[in-house]
């Protein structure tokens, strides 16, 4: 009695038609029951596998408060970490071996996870370690460096006060940029610097007061030294802070500063930003202890760094000699320690990609494993989630294989479930149907089974496009363009390309057909880059110009003929006598717009034809006659006709001697349709008993108005009333089976609801129904005209280019008449010009603006006929996809 | 007339004002917040508002703290953007916006600096709005005159600082005194700043910077009950731009508790409710979170109308009440006051 799984399946196989890209796949409910222990096992094959989309059973728990949410913070600050040590190995210009197949990742168990996790906090806290021993080394060598600059610079100080001990006129030409000295101070400083005793013994630096150069030690010493209280303080400071210092120690001064300062040319790197700071020297003359007290102060608060600078020259070389070597010595441990930290990085950047996915992976895992229900006592984890039919057997056969890796003594199992909820949307797309399935996608994702427009996009999409586009020169420059990407595809397809590349590229295939389905309507209307080919071929004979008589309007006119009535019109596209005969545009626009209303029409219809489809496979048979048969009468009855009436009078012969008449203007027809229906003025008579099939049309399109907006509500309603009544019937047969009905009843409630039924109302249905009606007769008018645009833009791109070769060629280069060697070099240069202009110009912007257009004529005038676009689309769980948005995350980052 | 040509310089920066204001976290965000178990809770719910990932790349125990850092950096990053793309005379307003924030600074540091606090911890205290290039040097100063001398003389706190050169030695009191006086004249010059500008702008910060005036008087009366503060001296602190200028103002110097305080602003509808509880009694909210919900009102007012500056302060102000509220809701949950959390004020 009871099926086996695989027998399900098989069913169910059998019952599938065939892929294609005229309706969605077919999706089954599946509904999982997982032992928990082997539940992360088989979360992961699943992603593995990557064809369930799963269902959110939780949907009312909030986001921090589901089971697993513990795991997934964890996770996410290991992938914080990898972040991290990411930017690290960028900031050192180390490169990152990339991943390229998902499929290299192991299946990862949780203690994979767990020493993964602990390989990567290891290395974090390694690098963390080492990055902080470089940073210290960095600002120990900072004020090294620093320190070394104060010295020279006041080596330059001392030495310009040794001189003013000699020449007190000299003024200062040296490094030092600015002088504040009175001669009072100066004085001092001339006895100050004069002491150049020998105090190799006196240990300045080892005194207390570091900071502070003590000249009354010196003094003692060497005895030549005035008693003076003045001191000095040197240091380092960020350029930036320099005026603001200054005008605070000008302040506190009260005007009496005495401060020089020299600018550190090289910048600094600031150990704590890495970034890099331009510094300053400065050294600050000033009287008395608490003065001094105050300007160390203030220059500590304000980001300087203080040195202690010896007054005697002796010691002054001697300390930097010491400085010198020293920062020989912290170089170099500054140096091993940054090869080992980038060695580090190097090891780690060549898997850091694997550990990134793997981490993401796992985040997705639980993501994945928060959607699905616990039962009570733990045992089983309790998932839902949509799968393509086709895909079943080998989601079975996962089940299968986990059973057997896991050797628990439950195996995972699913049930098929039969539902009334609406499956997502899967449709079967290659890389070169992708493309324009996005061009119906954008619009909306098709409702589940509907008739997919996608697939006649791919025809008509490009063809729409190359009529208004229609040039076989700019179509072989396009088609060339996208022949391009497509050759070149597998190089591209990994690469990040610049956005407006990628967009082109994503769009190849598109790109190629617009190019060709150009060069096929260039054809046509015979536009070679504006200029017409095949000139020869032409049937008209012309007149010889010479052989008129010299008249005014003759000179103006060279006019041609068809030879012989009976010769036949040439057999492909237009005529090349056309093209610049002076009443080419009458033609080509009348012509133009013909076939424009043509194919819009035939678009149109087609697109109502659809409908017949939807309706056949989802039998709703009730809206054939209710809404398809009135919808394409409306249409048909009016500009199906006058789609005849310019096919007929095409192929009318006018100039035989039986003809009917003068040809008459259609649109005299159209209008006369409405306004006196059933009449026809003679000058305006095509066929014969016209105006009797004008009113049988007419009357037809009256009619099919109240149809279309009475016949779907009130057949909804009779049907409405029958349903209820069944239903009320089912239910009370189901209140009376409840007891029954308790077969798999573990956890009744878990899974989502089925959807229910909406209850009839005939009010909503009529409005509907009405503004329906409304606006598919209005649109029979609007979208017809709407496809005009195809005749505009054709207009304007022949138009557009014919200008640009004009002006470019006939007014400027052909008229120059400078000698065949500069005649030929101007040509050349202005064949550039021209060549860039058509790119930009025409192909670009032209192209960009026809493809909208075409867009329009897709979403709006086409897929609105018949397209329902109320679907969502099919997201399955896959490690690939979450591979490949990790990739495209990288890309920003 | 501000509608003809406010957009020319402006319309940029209001369009932006605008988009910021559209980021600042409404109620149900706030719901979800006071749901959070854990300050990773809170940081998980951030990530999804306008502030994005800027909690990311902190290490995993969070503190209160640090999420305050980073919200006021971001609150930073947009003013200074608005700053610097602004044209005069919106950048005079914003930079007027920032006195305040110096002031208190001023007066931090001041303080700090008379109990011996570490300099370097002061700073990084001080509310980087206020921040200005001398402010360090203020902690070299010992009293008023060479504060004044120093570092204020180059600042635009100076005009505001002259009128308190009086006060000869740095007391406590003292530095209440200096903190108000410059807030009153500062009130006092941006509102008559913000006339000059006249129009929408004029109206809009009018209101605003009266309720301001207003609320820093009665807060003024409440806080020197039982100090030693004189009547006099307490009338000299009260701003003289708001709406109780001049009749409340004089009863309000006569108040001697809080009871007269009532009395006196009886006939001021807005603020006589808002002693309606009684801020002694046990009520829910206490004057000072209804004054922050006045003024919440206040901003969120200054959005309906358009081509004026008045909306700049007000985004901040939002902005600086939403960083309370999601520090407080910080705090809450980091110390496990649950009972407490729905104490913020909601903003939109």
């Amino acid at each position: 009695m009871a099926k086996t799984k695989m027998e399900e399946i098989e069913e169910i196989e059998k019952s599938l038609g065939q892929q294609s890209l005229f309706r969605s796949e077919d999706m089954s409910l599946l509904h999982f029951y997982i032992p928990s222990e082997i539940g992360h096992l088989t979360i992961r094959k699943l992603g593995q596998l990557g064809v369930v989309q799963f269902n959110d059973l939780n949907y009312e728990v909030n986001a921090f408060q589901r089971t697993f949410v513990e795991e997934i913070r964890k996770l996410q600050n290991i992938y914080t970490n990898i972040q991290y040590l990411k930017k690290q190995i960028a900031s050192e210009d180390i490169p990152m071996k990339e991943l390229t197949k998902v499929n290299e990742l192991p299946l990862m168990s949780k203690n994979d996870i767990d020493e993964l996790a602990r390989k990567i906090q290891d290395a974090r806290t390694k690098l963390d370690d080492m990055i902080e021993s470089r940073k210290n080394l960095r600002s120990q060598l900072l004020l090294l460096i620093e320190e070394k600059y104060v010295i020279t610079e006041s080596n330059y100080f001392f030495e310009e006060i040794d001189s003013r001990n000699v020449d007190l006129e000299d003024e200062n030409k040296d490094k030092v940029m600015r002088n504040n000295l009175n001669l009072d101070n100066l004085a001092n400083e001339k006895k100050l610097g004069s002491s150049t005793s020998n105090n190799n013994n006196n240990s300045v630096v080892n005194s207390d007061e570091k900071l502070i150069g003590d000249p009354d030690n010196q003094e003692q010493e060497s005895g030549t030294i005035n008693k003076s209280n003045l001191k000095y303080i040197a240091g380092v400071i960020p350029r930036k802070t320099m005026g603001v210092f200054e005008r605070i120690l000008w302040r506190i001064l009260r005007g009496n500063l005495c401060m020089n300062y020299s600018e550190i040319e090289e910048p600094l790197q600031d150990p704590e930003t890495d970034q890099k700071v331009e510094k300053n020297v400065f050294i600050i003359f000033a009287h008395g202890d608490a003065m001094i007290q105050k300007i160390k102060r203030v220059a500590e608060l304000m980001g300087a760094n203080l040195y202690n600078i010896d007054v005697d020259q002796e010691v002054r070389r001697e300390n930097s000699l010491k400085i010198f070597s020293k920062i020989e010595e912290i170089h170099n441990v500054h140096q091993a320690t940054q090869n080992s930290i980038i060695n580090d990085l190097r090891s780690i950047g060549n898997e850091i990609e694997t550990w990134q996915a793997a981490i993401a992976e796992e985040i997705g895992v639980y993501e994945i494993m928060n959607m699905c229900n616990v039962e009570v006592n733990n045992r089983f984890m309790i998932g839902e989630g949509w799968c393509p039919s086709q895909k079943l057997r080998e989601v079975k056969n996962t089940f299968k294989e986990i059973a057997e890796i896991s050797k628990a003594e439950t195996e995972p199992i699913f049930e098929i479930v039969k539902t009334n909820r609406e499956p997502p949307t899967h449709q079967l797309t290659n890389k070169m149907t992708n493309c324009f399935q996005n061009i119906v996608d954008a619009y909306g994702i098709a409702k589940y089974k509907e008739v997919n427009p996608g697939i006649y996009t791919i025809v008509t999409f490009p063809f729409l496009f190359a009529v208004m586009f229609g040039d076989s020169g700019h179509g072989i420059l396009m088609a060339l363009s996208g022949f391009a990407f497509i050759y070149f595809e597998k190089n591209l397809m990994g690469k990040k390309l610049n956005e407006i590349i990628a967009m082109a590229f994503s769009g190849r295939y598109v790109i190629f057909l617009m190019g060709l389905f150009s060069i096929y309507t260039g054809l046509i209307y015979n536009d070679f880059f504006s200029k017409t080919f095949l000139y020869p071929l032409t049937r008209f004979t012309f007149e010889d110009a010479d052989s008129i008589t010299t008249t005014e309007e003759n000179m103006k006119t060279v006019r041609g003929k068809l030879p012989d009535p009976n010769y036949r019109a040439i057999g492909f596209g237009i005529d090349p006598g056309w093209i610049d005969s002076e009443n080419a545009l009458i033609f080509l626009n009348s012509y133009k717009m013909k076939i424009s209303i043509i194919f819009g029409v035939i678009h149109m219809l087609f697109g109502i034809i659809l409908n017949l489809c939807n309706y056949i496979h989802f039998k709703e048979y009730y809206l054939i006659v209710c809404k398809f048969i009135p919808e394409f009468l409306m249409l048909s009855s009016i500009f199906g006709y006058l789609c005849f009436m310019i096919m007929y009078k095409w192929c009318y012969d006018w100039y035989s001697p039986n003809a009917i008449g003068e040809p008459p203007s259609l649109l005299n027809t159209l209008i006369f349709l409405f306004m006196s229906p059933g009449e026809i003025n003679d000058k305006d008579l095509l066929f014969k008993g016209q105006g009797t099939v004008q009113l049988i049309l007419l009357i037809i399109f009256i009619i099919t108005i109240p149809w279309l907006l009475l016949a779907k509500p009130f057949v909804l309603r009779s049907r409405a009333k029958k349903f209820e009544e069944e239903l009320e019937a089912k239910e009370k047969e189901e209140s009376n089976n409840t007891n029954k009905n308790e077969v798999i009843d573990v956890v009744p409630d878990v899974f989502i609801p089925e959807d229910k039924p909406q209850k009839f109302s005939m009010a909503d249905c009529i409005i509907n129904q009405g503004v329906h009606t409304i606006e598919f007769t209005l649109n029979c008018i609007s979208n017809t005209a709407s496809y005009l645009r195809l005749w505009a833009l054709s207009l304007a791109h022949s138009q557009l280019s014919h200008v640009l070769y004009n002006m470019l060629f006939e007014t400027i280069a052909f008229k120059l008449n400078l000698g065949v060697f500069l005649d030929s070099i101007v040509i050349f240069l202005i064949f550039g010009a021209w060549f860039a202009l058509t790119v930009a110009i025409m192909l670009i912007m032209e192209g960009l603006s026809a493809f909208l257009h075409a867009l329009r004529l897709h979403w709006v005038e086409f897929n609105g006929k018949f397209y329902i676009g109320s679907g969502y689309k099919y997201y399955p769980f896959s490690f690939e996809r979450i591979w490949k948005s990790e990739r495209k995350k990288g890309g920003t980052n | 007339m501000e509608a003809i040509d406010f957009n020319v310089d402006n319309g940029y920066l209001e369009g932006i004002v605008r988009g910021f204001k559209g980021g600042i976290i409404t109620n149900n965000v706030y719901t979800n917040l006071t749901q959070c178990e854990t300050l990773e809770d809170l940081k998980l719910q951030l990530s999804s508002t306008d502030y994005g990932n800027f909690l990311q790349n902190e290490p995993s125990p969070l503190s209160t703290s640090t999420i305050s850092e980073k919200c006021l950096e971001r609150l930073m990053d947009d003013f200074e953007y608005l700053r610097a793309n602004s044209v005069e005379p919106l950048t005079t307003f914003l930079d007027y916006i920032t006195y305040g924030y110096m002031i208190d600074n001023v007066i931090l540091l001041i303080t700090g600096t008379l109990h011996e606090r570490d300099t370097h911890e002061l700073l990084e205290k001080c509310h980087p709005l206020g921040a200005f290039e001398s402010m360090p040097a203020l902690c070299i100063a010992t009293n008023v005159n060479e504060l004044y001398n120093t570092v204020l003389i180059e600042t635009p706190l100076a005009p505001y600082f002259e009128k308190c050169l009086s006060a000869e030695d740095l007391h406590e009191v003292d530095i209440e005194i200096i903190r108000n006086k410059l807030y009153k004249a500062y009130i006092e010059d941006f509102y008559n700043y913000c006339q000059k500008i006249g129009g929408p702008t004029a109206e809009v910060m009018g209101e605003i910077l009266q309720f301001e005036a207003d609320r820093r008087a009665i807060n003024i009366t409440i806080n020197s009950f039982d100090t030693e503060l004189s009547k006099e001296e307490r009338a000299k602190l009260y701003p003289e731009n708001g709406l109780l200028y001049p009749e409340g103002i004089s009863k309000l110097s006569k108040c001697d508790d809080i009871e007269q305080v009532k009395m006196a602003l009886d006939t001021y509808h807005d603020y006589a409710a808002m002693f309606d509880n009684g801020p002694n009694q046990s009520a829910e909210k206490s004057l000072e979170d209804k004054f922050f919900e006045r003024e919440v009102h206040l901003n969120k007012r200054s959005f309906e109308q358009q081509f004026h500056f008045g909306q700049f302060y007000s985004y901040l102000k939002l902005k600086e009440q939403e960083v309370r509220n999601i520090v407080w809701i910080a705090e809450c949950i980091a110390q496990n006051q649950k009972d407490k959390i729905n104490n913020y004020i909601p903003i939109f």
